[in-house]
């Protein structure tokens, strides 16, 4: 195979910018990392992702690719080899498409207000209502979503694993309690210890001072 | 060709979700199931297999559990009959940008048609239809892009991008109709203009695409829940005499008999401003099922329950033993944009059976 150009856009403070990393890593791909400005955009984000003009842009011998769960997925395809990060299994890879989905869709919306709220009670039982669907799908002791290995639904959740702890330290809130979610705690645990992801998150001090700025009194 | 009784498909005709599913299985020549959901009255088996979202589409295929959400169903089935007329590109970059665009259009564009429903003002009207056309108009270029010249976003057969966009048409139509602007014209959108023709007159999306009567009744249905009612909806056979649910105030009641038998009750207000309904049409032994009301305000739902289930207060249900009320088996309170854990008074009436809340925010997905 000749040479792959690999390219990532992104900023160390985003978890979906992680979750391109850690897919990156899982698979041994080596790629060049920009980070960007986000209040100066460069001319290759606006150019890689004209439509949202987000990051990460992922691009890939000069064709870019947005969207986080979009990303991972192509990682998945285009590097066949490897850890796989979606289940060969037809009906298994839709359920973790499902979950990958309801993370973005319900799963972290609810858990950020709960941290915007600075942990209202209204909040924390909503994010906590979403949560409890997490929490059952950790089947039968089960370290991750993915079984012995993470998948994509790991992967999705990397914001509830790191995020969310620096966000509770960083404003003295508890949305995720051990006693509530006993095997989503032990998750967490388990996952940012994988080498892909610990070798992919930022440093935590980083996002404990951005959610400070963020929502500190 | 698969047998019938492999894939059931849950669903209602006005989802351009579902009938996106539809056009696929077609497609593929799969043979199913259709079940039609009633989205005010959700049936059990929709609530167990989607108990995230409790929404429609949902496939259910031979004994494995349940699959949702749309796009997650195309992919399944495209995954297990790949030969038979397959969506996805095979090039992992044309998938990727598949499914890019696939999210653009149902997390960006599709809301649309449903933001311009509830805004009440011109102006605001005018601000999302401008959205709508820029929209539109960044799908037509993607249309030029991917098609290279030819019928289709899958090339010279309808693909992936074809269903995904293609069962909104419908909507479209009606929205184009309902608030007299174009979204699809010559000058602006061309292409996507040929391409809308093609589909209209496609073999698979022919039977698919629900006719505007459906989708009026649907949106004139989206349109009364639209204000924050508080709708409840009782399965279950009510005896007619029985049948009291308190009218106070500003609220007002639909009634709907059974699943198949879609029929308003005639409400009539006694003079203590009692509603007791008598049945219209064929009734079997005076009892009706599937009673379907609206309030406004919390308190007349809660006094409509109660009405219903006979209970008095959440206290008066202490034992297992107690027989429980022959109305209702199961009790789907929604209501707009309001969580049911805001509404006490309802949640104590419910907390004793086993009832399943959900927001009807949007019918559809």
């Amino acid at each position: 195979m000749t040479t792959d150009e690999v390219k990532l856009y992104g900023l160390d403070g985003s978890p979906f910018v992680c979750r391109a990393k850690i897919a990156l890593n899982l698979k041994g791909v080596k790629y060049q990392y920009f980070q960007e400005d986000l209040s100066n955009k460069s001319a290759e984000l606006i150019k890689y992702n004209p439509v949202y003009k987000k990051i990460p842009v992922f691009v890939h011998n000069g064709s870019p690719i947005s969207e986080s769960l979009v990303i991972v997925e192509y990682i998945d395809d285009a590097w066949k080899g490897g850890v796989p990060i979606l289940p060969q299994d037809h009906y298994q890879k839709a359920q973790a498409r499902f979950w990958a989905k309801f993370v973005d869709d319900k799963c972290i919306p609810a858990v950020f207000k709960a941290i915007g709220s600075h942990g209202e009670e209204q909040a924390v039982a909503e994010a906590h209502e979403q949560l409890q669907f997490l929490e059952n799908e950790l089947k039968g002791g089960n370290k991750f979503f993915g079984g012995d290995n993470i998948n994509l639904v790991d992967i999705s959740a990397t914001f509830i694993a790191f995020w969310l702890g620096a966000a509770e330290e960083a404003l003295g809130i508890k949305v995720l309690n051990k006693d509530k979610f006993p095997k989503l705690t032990g998750w967490c645990d388990n996952y940012i210890n994988c080498q892909a992801v610990k070798d992919s998150l930022p440093p935590r001090e980083i996002i404990v001072n951005f959610f400070k700025k963020r929502f500190g009194n | 060709m698969v047998k019938s009784s492999e894939i059931k498909l849950l669903g209602t005709a006005a989802s351009p979700f579902v009938n996106r599913v539809q056009f696929v299985l077609k497609l593929k020549s799969i043979e199913y199931e259709y079940v039609d959901e009633n989205l005010a009255c959700k049936s059990e088996l929709l609530l167990k297999s989607n108990p995230v979202y409790t929404k429609v589409p949902v496939l259910i295929h031979g004994n494995k559990p349940p699959i949702p959400e749309s796009i997650i169903i195309v992919e399944y089935l495209d995954e297990i009959y790949p030969d038979i007329h397959p969506m996805l590109p095979s090039d992992p970059l044309d998938r990727a940008q598949n499914r890019f665009w696939a999210d653009y259009i149902d997390t960006k564009y599709f809301p649309l048609y449903e933001e311009l429903r509830r805004t009440p003002s011109k102006e605001g009207k005018e601000a999302i239809q401008k959205q709508i056309s820029e929209g539109i108009e960044l799908l037509e270029e993607t249309f030029v892009k991917l098609s290279n010249g030819k019928a289709y976003f899958g090339g010279d057969d309808v693909g992936f991008l074809d269903v995904v966009l293609g069962c909104f048409l419908g909507w479209t139509k009606f929205v184009e109709k309902h608030n007299e602007f174009k979204i699809l014209d010559e000058v602006r959108t061309p292409k996507l203009l040929e391409w809308a023709n093609r589909i209209w007159s496609h073999e698979a999306f022919k039977d698919a695409i629900p006719g505007s009567e459906t989708l009026m009744n649907f949106y004139m249905m989206l349109q009364k829940s639209s204000s924050s009612v508080i709708s409840i909806c009782c399965q279950g056979e009510y005896e007619v005499p029985c049948l009291h649910l308190c009218l106070l105030g500003e609220s007002y009641c639909l009634f709907y008999t059974g699943n198949e038998d879609k029929r308003m009750l005639q409400p009539s207000i006694s003079g203590e401003g009692n509603i007791s309904s008598k049945p219209k049409g064929r009734q079997t032994q005076n009892k009706v099922g599937n009673v379907y009301a609206q309030f406004m305000e919390e308190e007349h739902a809660a006094a409509a329950l109660q009405n219903l289930s006979g209970r008095k207060t959440p206290s008066d249900f202490k034992s297992k033993e107690e027989s429980p009320p022959t109305c209702h088996h199961i009790i789907t309170i929604a209501y707009k944009g309001i969580r049911y854990s805001r509404k006490p008074l309802l949640m104590e009436l419910c907390r004793p059976q086993k009832l399943l809340l959900d927001h009807r925010e949007d019918y559809m997905g």
